[in-house]
């Protein structure tokens, strides 16, 4: 499908992995998809929120399903 | 009981642990004196519990009936003290020598959140930090009174001080009502024996007491006395909810029986925020030993001891409200609800349920906000506060009465309203009824006069009659206390001789708030 707006940008569908904790969002790009995860693992596991959100982007394993 | 000797130092291991642990709750922002181990067996620990969780008291069977009760439910297997833990600077807590390495740790972390509690919660701000000298004192002075005077007439005199106990105003501390009171001083003391001129009395030795001070002597000049205090002007100005205060500034007792009275009241206030803050409390220690040792804490060999210890504290109980599982939960949905931004105007007019359920502004207040609720709540308004409709959806919390018909308890109902205000009403005033003196010189005929703020609740008549006996033997003249029975204003009163139970037609209406 061609679109026809020149400013919508689809998004991929990421698998994003940190620890055993495993997640699979839609992003824009790694960073995006990174983000997204960290919200969902957030609302998962809300003990762990303030843990997720000090972790490091590096720590994140990203994978792109699309 | 047992209780002394308890200087065994902390093994190795416990000593690396309890350095491990607090650092980490010292990193999470916990605040606490310094915290000092001792490790026990299991009697002296059932004996420092039934103290109270200091090594010393002033002497009563009381201590010693705890203790039992505490011993045969460890004996038979029905109840263990995992953690104790004591108000004072430094904290002192004591370990069971028996438990494992895992549950020692668990109990190290809860420590700590025990004693960043005492510390920091506003309403331990005016409790006395070096209450276990105090307590050690209360004890000699105590002895002292029971070598003196006998042992029966001081542990009689302290049964009935006992039982009206909890007759404190437990928001005075925080509020100047009267002009200050030096700490045991209440009345004008010549010497060791008090000023006898207050209530007329000679100087005597104890064998010429009674002859050269008869007791109806005494009475008639207290009644003088307090005639001459009325035609100044009735007394108290104010109802006043510090019961036992009044009975010290004004009631017809013997200098020791002033200095046991002032023991036992300064120990009722050192222990009340304790029992205004059981839930949260709990709660906060419990968080922080979850936190600590999920974190950080656990080896894989201690996790299933841990899951399996952990389970057992924050069981749920169809019959019972576990301070812990509330606390717990409470301040978990709290952090939950102010990461996620689930609070203010905006959140709350929002009425559609999948926006509420699935909102999310990353506000990550939630650290901050349980400080800030540790910090200024109590149970009642932690309760009123936090206590949500979706809370309670949640955790299936229902309202449970007895049935008459079928012999059971029952769930009663699980409407949120109603569930909350039975919690509430269980928490104002630790469940206590909430009673004032009003008048010191009833009839003119110098008899007490209080009222109960009824507020639905009605007193149980056979423990009402009792405290009132025990009124009579420190005020030595009739007391009555005004109540509601069956929703009508009624007085009951004890002369000394027999209970009256005085009721008028007068129906309470609960729009005046109370009585008219």
């Amino acid at each position: 499908m061609i679109s026809q707006n020149p400013v919508h940008r689809p998004k991929n569908t990421f698998h994003v992995r940190v620890g055993h904790a495993s997640v699979t969002v839609q992003g824009l790009s790694r960073e995006d998809a990174i983000q997204h995860a960290r919200q969902r693992l957030c609302l998962d596991m809300p003990r762990m929120w303030d843990v997720i959100q000090s972790l490091d982007d590096r720590r994140f394993e990203v994978d792109d399903d699309s | 009981m047992p209780v002394a000797s308890l200087n065994r130092p902390l093994p190795p291991e416990l000593v690396d642990a309890q350095q491990r642990i607090e650092s980490y709750a010292r990193d999470y922002g916990l605040d606490f004196y310094t915290t000092i181990f001792e490790m026990v067996d299991a009697q002296q620990l059932n004996a420092i519990a039934a103290y109270g969780g200091f090594p010393t008291r002033y002497p009563h069977w009381r201590f010693g009936m705890e203790y039992e009760q505490l011993s045969k439910g460890y004996s038979y297997g029905l109840q263990k003290i995992y953690e104790l833990v004591i108000n004072n600077d430094p904290c002192y807590a004591y370990l069971m020598a028996s438990n494992g390495v895992t549950d020692q740790k668990l109990v190290m972390a809860h420590v700590f959140g025990h004693c960043d509690f005492f510390k920091n919660n506003y309403w331990f701000s005016q409790t006395n930090r070096k209450m276990i000298d105090d307590m050690a004192n209360h004890g000699n002075r105590v002895r002292r009174h029971m070598d003196r005077f006998g042992v029966e007439n001081v542990e009689t005199f302290i049964d009935v001080c006992l039982s009206l106990e909890d007759l404190i105003d437990i928001h005075s501390p925080f509020i100047q009502r009267y002009e200050r009171q030096e700490k045991y001083n209440f009345r004008d003391a010549a010497d060791e024996r008090g000023s006898e001129a207050a209530v007329g009395r000679f100087r005597a030795k104890q064998y010429m007491d009674p002859y050269i001070n008869p007791p109806d002597t005494l009475a008639k000049e207290a009644a003088r006395r307090q005639q001459l205090m009325a035609e100044k002007g009735g007394f108290p100005r104010e109802p006043m909810r510090d019961i036992l205060l009044f009975l010290l500034e004004h009631g017809p007792l013997l200098p020791w029986q002033v200095d046991v009275l002032s023991i036992i009241r300064d120990e009722a206030y050192y222990f009340a925020p304790q029992g205004q803050t059981k839930i949260m409390n709990e709660g906060w220690a419990s968080y922080w030993h979850s936190t600590i040792m999920t974190r950080h804490g656990l080896e894989p060999n201690d996790v299933v001891n841990y899951a399996d210890h952990n389970s057992g504290t924050l069981a749920s109980s169809p019959t019972r409200l576990n301070p812990y599982k509330l606390g717990v939960e409470l301040f978990r949905d709290i952090e939950d609800r102010w990461n996620r931004g689930c609070f203010g105007r905006d959140y709350d007019d929002c009425d559609d349920l999948v926006t509420k359920r699935e909102w999310n502004t990353n506000a990550g207040l939630g650290r901050d906000k349980i400080f800030e609720v540790r910090r200024i709540h109590n149970d009642l308004t932690f309760i009123d506060e936090f206590l949500t409709l979706d809370f309670c959806r949640r955790h299936k919390m229902f309202r449970f009465g007895y049935n008459e018909n079928t012999d059971f308890y029952e769930i009663e109902s699980r409407e949120f309203p109603k569930v909350k205000q039975q919690l509430l009403f269980s928490l104002t005033n630790r469940g206590r009824p909430i009673i004032s003196v009003t008048e010191g010189n009833y009839k003119n005929r110098g008899e007490l006069y209080l009222v109960h703020d009824f507020n639905g609740v009605e007193m149980e008549i056979g423990y009402a009659n009792a405290t009132l006996e025990n009124l009579y033997a420190l005020w030595q003249r009739p007391v009555h206390v005004e109540t509601v029975l069956e929703n009508r204003i009624a007085t009951l009163t004890f002369d000394g001789k027999e209970h009256v139970v005085g009721k008028t037609d007068k129906v309470w209406d609960q729009d005046l708030e109370g009585t008219e």
